[in-house]
C-alpha cells in the first residue's frame, strides 16, 4: 500500500517531468504572452479524468480499471479494453523512454550512441519496475522537494533578467490562443488515468479527492511559472522557435560571476523524475496486462515490455523531429481519446445500464 | 519452476556490475580531456569579400598539471590567436579546426566582436541561426562591435590582465554604470530582434591612439552600434547611448554635469524610471504619433566646485539642473535614431501594447521609415536630489 501523499506527489511528478519538455513552447506559439494562462485552461482535462476515476473507483473499490471493465462492457470488451489500456500505457513509457533517451543524447552526451543510453535507460527502468510501486513511491517522497527548490532556483537566477514588456499587450492572441495552447497538454493532465490503476493500492480517506485536485492546481501553476519565466526572459519568439525550451532556460541561469554553468544541477533532478514517470507507466502496464491476461507473476512481463518499448521507441522515433512532430500532431488525438473520451464513454454505460451493473457488482 | 524474483537476487551483484560498467563504456563516446580543448573566449567576426567571411578565435588553452608553460607550472597557456575564412561562418568556423589540434569549444566562450562590415551584411544573420541552432555557444554569450577588423581587437593587449576576455568583460561593465555604452548578451540581442516594435543595439568597441600612450593601441568601449533587424545601420555617440539606454528604462548610475551657481556640479543617478506611452490629449495626425515621456530620475550629489554652502532651499534649482541637462541629451538620441530610421529605443513597442491590433494591420510595416521618423513627444523628467553627500560646501583656504 501506499499512501495519498505519495501518490500526490506522483501525479505531480508525472504531468511535470514531461509537460515541461514541450509545453512551454507549444503554449507560447499559439497563446503568445497568454501562454502562461495555457495550462491552467489544461487542468481542467485533468479535472474531469480525475472525477471519472473518482466516481468509479467509489463504486467499485478495489477494484482497478481493467477488473470492473468487465462489468461496463462485458467479458470479451473487457479484455479488448483492458488490453487497449495496456498498449495505451506502455505507449506512454516508451515515448517518455525515447523523451529521455533524447534529452541526454542532446545535453550531456552527444557523441555516444543512442543504444548504449537506451540500454541504460532500460536496464534502469527494468530494475525500478522489478522493485514495485512502494519502492517508487518512497523514491517520489524523496525527490519530491527536489521540484520547487528546482524552480525557486530557476526564478532566484532569472529573475534579474525577465524583461516585463514581454507580457504587454495582455493576451496578444486572445483567448483564442490560449484555448489552442491548451489543446495538447491537456494529454498530459489527461495522463491521470493511471490513478484508475493506483487508487486501489492507496490507502483513502474522504478528503483524498480535494488533495489529488490540488495537486493538479500545484502542477499548473508550477507549470504556469515556467512558462512566465520563459516568455520573460526569451521572449515570445524565441520561446516557439527553441526546442528545449527550459533547458536553454536552465542554460542561461547564473548567480552573480562565481556560479555559472550550473544546467547540469537543473538536469539531473528533471531526468530523475522523468524516469519516474517511466517507472510508473510501465508498472501500471505490466498490472494490467497480467490482469487481463490472468497472470499470477506479473514481474516475467517486465523485460520483455521494456526492450520491445527500447525497440519500437527508436522504429516509430528514428530522430528528434519525428518525435516533435508525432508529440505535436498525433499524441494529443491519440492520447485523449483513451484519457478522456472511453472513460466519458465508459461513464454513460455505467449511467445507462447502472441498475444492472450494481446488481453484478453485488454478486 | 524457478522464481523470478530468486533469478534476480541471485544476480544481483552481476546486474549492478553491468550498469557500473555501461556508465564506464558511455564516458568513451562523450569524454574531455582538459589538456586537449581549446577555449574560444573570444571571437571576431570579419567580412574580407560580400561572399568570404574571416573568422578570429583568442584561445585558451590548459597545459598538462605536470608540464611547464613559460616557467609556471600547470595554469592557464599564453593566449593564441588563429584565423580562418570559408564562404559562410559555419564553414570558416570548419576551417579554423584545420589550425590547431585541441578540440575547439565555446563553451566558455565570453565575447564575440563583430566588424561593421560583418554586421552590415547578411552575414551576420546567417550566423546567427548557426549559433543558436549548434547551441554550443550559450546566451550569455555578449556581443561588440567595432569600425574596424575585429581580429585587430583581438592582437591587443589589455593593462593589468593577461585574460582579454575578462579586460573586455570589466570594460563593458563599466561602460554599462556610467551608461556612455552597454552590454548586450546574444539573449538580449535576439529578444530586441523579434519583439515587435524595437530594435536591437550592440556596444562599440573603439581601438584609440595617442601620443599620451606612446601611440600603444587602447581599446574603450564607449557608444553603440544600432541595428535595424540583423543589419548595422549606424553609429550612437555615448550620449546618444545614454539617452537610449534612459528611455529604455535600463539601470545604471550616470554621472551628470552642469553649471551652478558660480561652479559645476555633478551628480549622479542612483536610479532612473522611464514610462513611455501614447499621448491622448495631442492633437497629432495619423501620420504623427504623439508619445509622453515621463522620467523619474534620483541621485546624489557628488561633486561641487563652487564655493557656496548647499542648503534645503537650494535643491529645487539643483534638480532643476538635472532635468535640464537630460532633455537635450534624450531629445539628441531620438533624433538621431529617426535619422537613422531605427526604433532602437522602441515608441513602436508602447504603441503595439497599447494597440495591437491597429498597430499590426496600419504601422507595422513602416513604422521605421514612415511613421518613427515623424513621431511627436512630450518629456516630462521629475528629478529628486536624495542626498548632498557628506559635506556642505567645498574646502575653503583661511584668509
Amino acid at each position: 500500500m501506499i499512501s495519498v501523499k505519495q501518490l500526490n506527489y506522483l501525479t505531480v511528478i508525472v504531468i511535470f517531468s514531461t509537460g515541461i519538455l514541450y509545453l512551454p513552447s507549444i503554449a507560447i506559439s499559439q497563446a503568445g504572452n497568454g501562454g502562461w494562462i495555457s495550462p491552467f485552461m489544461s487542468m481542467s482535462v485533468g479535472m474531469i479524468v480525475l472525477f471519472i476515476v473518482f466516481f468509479f473507483y467509489h463504486r467499485f473499490a478495489p477494484k482497478t480499471l481493467t477488473e470492473y471493465l468487465p462489468l461496463l462492457v462485458g467479458k470479451w470488451g473487457a479484455k479488448i479494453l483492458g488490453l487497449l489500456y495496456v498498449f495505451f500505457f506502455w505507449t506512454v513509457g516508451l515515448k517518455v523512454i525515447r523523451e529521455i533517451t533524447g534529452i541526454v543524447r542532446i545535453t550531456l552526451l552527444p557523441n555516444t550512441p543512442l543504444i548504449v543510453i537506451c540500454f541504460m535507460i532500460a536496464l534502469t527502468v527494468i530494475y525500478g519496475v522489478y522493485c514495485g510501486i512502494e519502492a517508487l513511491a518512497r523514491l517520489v517522497e524523496l525527490l519530491a522537494l527536489i521540484l520547487p527548490a528546482m524552480i525557486i532556483a530557476l526564478m532566484a537566477g532569472l529573475m534579474g533578467f525577465i524583461h516585463w514588456d514581454a507580457f504587454l499587450p495582455l493576451m496578444e492572441f486572445g483567448w483564442q490562443g490560449v484555448i489552442r495552447g491548451a489543446f495538447m497538454p491537456s494529454s498530459w493532465f489527461g495522463e491521470v488515468i493511471v490513478l484508475a490503476y493506483l487508487l486501489p493500492i492507496v490507502t483513502m480517506n474522504k478528503s483524498s479527492l480535494p488533495r489529488f485536485l490540488l495537486s493538479l492546481v500545484v502542477t499548473a501553476f508550477l507549470l504556469s511559472s515556467l512558462v512566465i519565466l520563459i516568455i520573460g526572459v526569451l521572449g515570445v519568439s524565441e520561446a516557439a522557435r527553441i526546442q528545449l525550451t527550459v533547458y536553454e532556460l536552465m542554460r542561461y541561469v547564473q548567480f552573480g560571476a562565481f556560479l555559472q554553468h550550473i544546467d547540469a544541477l537543473f538536469l539531473l533532478p528533471w531526468l530523475m523524475f522523468m524516469f519516474l514517470k517511466a517507472l510508473l507507466f510501465f508498472h501500471v502496464t505490466v498490472i494490467g496486462f497480467s490482469q487481463s491476461m490472468g497472470l499470477v507473476h506479473s514481474q516475467f512481463t517486465i523485460i520483455p515490455f521494456v526492450l520491445l518499448s527500447m525497440v519500437f521507441s527508436h522504429w516509430i522515433f528514428p530522430d528528434e523531429f519525428t518525435l516533435n512532430q508525432f508529440l505535436k500532431i498525433i499524441w494529443p488525438n491519440y492520447a485523449l481519446f483513451f484519457e478522456l473520451v472511453i472513460p466519458i464513454v465508459l461513464l454513460l454505460l455505467y449511467w445507462t445500464r447502472r441498475h444492472k451493473i450494481q446488481s453484478m457488482s453485488l454478486t | 519452476m524457478i522464481k523470478y524474483s530468486v533469478i534476480f537476487h541471485k544476480n544481483i551483484f552481476n546486474w549492478l556490475l553491468v550498469i557500473v560498467l555501461m556508465v564506464l563504456i558511455t564516458g568513451c563516446w562523450d569524454y574531455h580531456e582538459l589538456d586537449k580543448e581549446a577555449v574560444i573566449s573570444v571571437f571576431g567576426y570579419d567580412l574580407i569579400s560580400p561572399y568570404h567571411v574571416k573568422v578570429s578565435a583568442y584561445l585558451e588553452t590548459t597545459p598538462k598539471a605536470n608540464s611547464s608553460s613559460n616557467g609556471n607550472e600547470g595554469g592557464m597557456k599564453k593566449p593564441e590567436i588563429i584565423r580562418a575564412d570559408g564562404p559562410t561562418i559555419y564553414e570558416a568556423i570548419k576551417n579554423m579546426s584545420v589550425y590547431t589540434p585541441n578540440e575547439l569549444t565555446f563553451h566558455h566562450h565570453v565575447i564575440s566582436i563583430l566588424s561593421e562590415k560583418f554586421v552590415s551584411s547578411p552575414h551576420f544573420g546567417d550566423g546567427l541561426d548557426r549559433i543558436t541552432r549548434v547551441g554550443a555557444t550559450r546566451r550569455r554569450g555578449l556581443f561588440a562591435v567595432t569600425s574596424g577588423q575585429s581580429s585587430d581587437v583581438l592582437e591587443i593587449k589589455l593593462p593589468l590582465t593577461d585574460d582579454l576576455s575578462e579586460g573586455l568583460l570589466n570594460l563593458m561593465e563599466a561602460a554599462k554604470e556610467q551608461q556612455y555604452s552597454t552590454q548586450v548578451d546574444l539573449n538580449d540581442f535576439l529578444y530586441d530582434l523579434t519583439l515587435i516594435g524595437k530594435e536591437p543595439i550592440i556596444p562599440r568597441i573603439l581601438i584609440t591612439q595617442s601620443k599620451s600612450t606612446s601611440f600603444q593601441k587602447r581599446i574603450k568601449v564607449y557608444g553603440s552600434g544600432a541595428f535595424r533587424g540583423t543589419r548595422f545601420v549606424g553609429w550612437l555617440s555615448g550620449n546618444e547611448t545614454r539617452g537610449v539606454l534612459w528611455l529604455r528604462g535600463k539601470s545604471g548610475h550616470p554621472i551628470l554635469r552642469f553649471p551652478w551657481e558660480g561652479g559645476e556640479i555633478m551628480v549622479q543617478a542612483e536610479s532612473i524610471q522611464t514610462k513611455i506611452a501614447l499621448s491622448q490629449t495631442s492633437r497629432a495626425s495619423k501620420e504623427q504619433i504623439p508619445f509622453l515621456i515621463k522620467m523619474k530620475w534620483q541621485g546624489k550629489i557628488v561633486m561641487y566646485t563652487g564655493h557656496r554652502s548647499l542648503k534645503v532651499q537650494d535643491i529645487p534649482s539643483i534638480e532643476q539642473g538635472v532635468e535640464n541637462s537630460m532633455r537635450p541629451v534624450i531629445q539628441q538620441s531620438i533624433r538621431r535614431a529617426q535619422a537613422l530610421h531605427t526604433d532602437v529605443i522602441g515608441f513602436g513597442n508602447t504603441f503595439y501594447s497599447s494597440q495591437p491590433s491597429v498597430y499590426r494591420q496600419k504601422y507595422l510595416s513602416q513604422w521605421n521609415d514612415r511613421y518613427f521618423p515623424q513621431i511627436q513627444y512630450i518629456v516630462q523628467i521629475k528629478a529628486k536630489i536624495l542626498n548632498i553627500g557628506m559635506t556642505s560646501h567645498a574646502p575653503e583656504e583661511r584668509d
